[in-house]
């Protein structure tokens, strides 16, 4: 595949990159004075070119443990490291950066540039291309998610599928170590979603990216990863993380399969027991 | 015409490989919406002219039997013809003209930029936003004493009061736009290695201009309302000092004449700045 071309190599794509270390990451919030325990003393790993799903009830800080790797949220305790190098800890500044590029729950396309120039952004932006060559990936890179025709439509002129996808390719663009995604596929239909999964499995067989997935939903969970963490209700914790040894590339017809019900039925028990905590406290707190 | 009218241009090849797949039924019921949609434009065009129609009679109606110092639509249009050979209407419409257009340049010039100003720093935003929220609710017309002792002369004063109504409208509508751009959108320029210039001209300019716009729309029409308030009040000349003096010199058809010059224009300047904002937001055309 042209996609990745001499520049890659020489930025270090060839070779394996995308470790993703956390160590016992803690956020604590402190509104009103009342402090919060978001996320307690989380640890993860996630080797190069692994997809990795931290799956959870709504509300029990896999955003806010996302956030803290993409550099939005200061963290209280802890250190996160991408290939070695120090991303975050309590004492460095915040800085998101194109190592690891998040796509986000509600979509962040800007709608005043047509498709493609949402796709070069990244690396126009940085100066590391030429408007001209940019382009030429990006065409590439669309191509493969199925998007050539609509290059020059403006966001708002396509499906949110369609949104999504370019938003994984303009996510590519900039060669990150690790794309972080926060709950991307939350607001379509089923149908779309399968869609858009083939997508994002056909993409990351080529490209190897490591991927650090935030979803509450078990199926695509075990569909899309290596790995799935589950994660507490508040405070977040890992409760546990499961291999998923489904043969790749996968294809919509492993749903069905008895390896995929058996692991499904594994984790079921594990999410739906923070599933009904987190429930029965949101109850307690509206009662009061 | 082409039943995908709205498409763009590049899409015209998948639009006949499309046409190309369809059975013949369901071109045709394409082809039947595109007459159904082009008819209704031509029964728009036609009920505007109708409603027209109908306002004049009720305008003769009226002057003719119940209103009748109210000069009639025929009345206007001969004496009209008077009117209008005179050079005092003309200079009284490019006066007014002038005013409008210099005040609404420099309001929306300022209030564009301090408007953005507030959305993007909160402590500006603080120090400024209290301030200017209980200035905004001064009517424009209020103004005019103050501006004719500040100005001196009469044409400085009466821009100036159309400045301050089109720099309330621009600023406020532009620190809104500013606010309401959705925040993941500065994360992900963040992420992709926007600096914070890049963000401001990439992320925050376009963001914010569909509202900035719109302020310059509103702003357009008080432009409008605040020429013709301060001409009557203190003017010397002026489509809005026409009208005034017109009463004052019983040339009743003239008044009407000046209030459908006043209206004309009003709504012919508010459309060129609508067309010159829907060049700018191509982008949110989704039919």
């Amino acid at each position: 595949m042209s996609i990745f071309t001499e520049q890659d190599s020489k930025s270090g794509k060839l070779e394996k990159t995308g470790k993703l270390t956390v160590k016992n990451a803690t956020k604590i919030y402190d509104p009103l004075g009342v402090n919060v325990l978001a996320v307690d003393n989380c640890s993860l790993e996630i080797n190069p070119g692994e997809f990795v799903a931290i799956v959870g009830p709504s509300g029990c800080g896999k955003t806010t443990l996302l956030n803290m790797v993409a550099g939005f949220d200061t963290m209280t305790k802890g250190e996160i490291h991408l290939d070695g190098k120090m991303i975050a800890s309590p004492t460095t500044k915040l800085k998101p950066g194109p190592d690891r590029v998040v796509v986000f729950q509600h979509g962040a396309l800007f709608e005043w540039k047509t498709l493609l120039d949402n796709v070069t952004f990244g690396p126009v932006m940085q100066g590391l291309m030429s408007k001209t060559d940019a382009e030429k990936k990006g065409m590439e890179l669309l191509t493969l998610m199925g998007l050539e025709e609509f290059a020059k439509t403006f966001p708002l002129g396509v499906s949110s599928g369609m949104q999504r996808r370019v938003e994984i390719v303009r996510a590519l663009m900039t060669n990150p170590k690790i794309i972080l995604l926060d709950e991307p596929f939350r607001a379509m239909d089923t149908l779309t979603k399968t869609i858009v999964h083939q997508y994002v499995l056909k993409v990351q067989e080529i490209t190897k990216t490591s991927i650090f997935f935030i979803t509450h939903d078990l199926d695509e969970a075990i569909f899309l990863s290596d790995r799935v963490f589950v994660m507490t209700t508040r405070p977040g914790r890992f409760k546990t993380s499961v291999e998923i040894p489904l043969p790749r590339p996968r294809t919509t017809k492993i749903v069905s399969s008895k390896e995929f019900i058996e692991l499904k039925n594994s984790l079921f028990d594990l999410v739906h027991d923070e599933a009904v905590k987190a429930f029965e406290r949101g109850e307690r707190e509206l009662a009061r | 015409m082409s039943i995908f009218s709205k498409e763009s241009k590049g899409n015209e090849k998948i639009r006949k490989d499309l046409e190309s797949q369809l059975p013949q039924r369901v071109l045709d019921s394409m082809a039947e919406n595109a007459r159904k949609e082009a008819s209704q434009k031509l029964r728009g065009r036609i009920s505007m002219v109708v409603s027209l129609v109908v306002a004049t009679g009720i305008w003769w109606l009226l002057a003719e039997y119940l209103l009748i110092h109210v000069p009639t639509p025929w009345e206007t249009a001969y004496w009209s013809m008077a009117f209008l050979s005179d050079d005092w209407y003309y200079n009284s419409v490019l006066a007014s003209m002038f005013r409008v257009y210099v005040g609404f340049g420099i309001g929306i010039v300022a209030g564009t930029f301090i408007g953005i100003m507030m959305g993007w720093n909160l402590r500006f935003r603080n120090w400024s936003f209290p301030a200017a929220d209980l200035l905004r609710h001064v009517p424009p017309v209020s103004w005019v004493p103050l501006t004719i002792i500040v100005a001196g002369a009469l044409t400085p004063a009466i821009v100036l009061i159309i400045f301050i109504g089109t720099f309330f409208s621009t600023a406020l509508n532009s620190m809104l736009g500013v606010q309401l751009i959705d925040q993941s959108k500065f994360r992900a320029a963040k992420c992709l290695g926007a600096s914070p210039v890049q963000i401001f001209r990439h992320v925050l300019l376009p963001g914010a201009l569909p509202s900035v716009l719109y302020g310059m729309v509103l702003g357009m029409g008080l432009a409008w309302m605040s020429v013709v308030a301060g001409e009557m009040i203190s003017g010397d000349y002026g489509i809005g000092y026409l009208a005034w003096q017109s009463y004052n010199l019983l040339r009743f058809p003239e008044i009407v004449l000046a209030m459908l010059t006043i209206g004309g224009l009003a709504y012919g300047s508010s459309e060129v700045v609508r067309y010159i904002v829907g060049k700018f937001l191509k982008w949110r055309d989704i039919d």
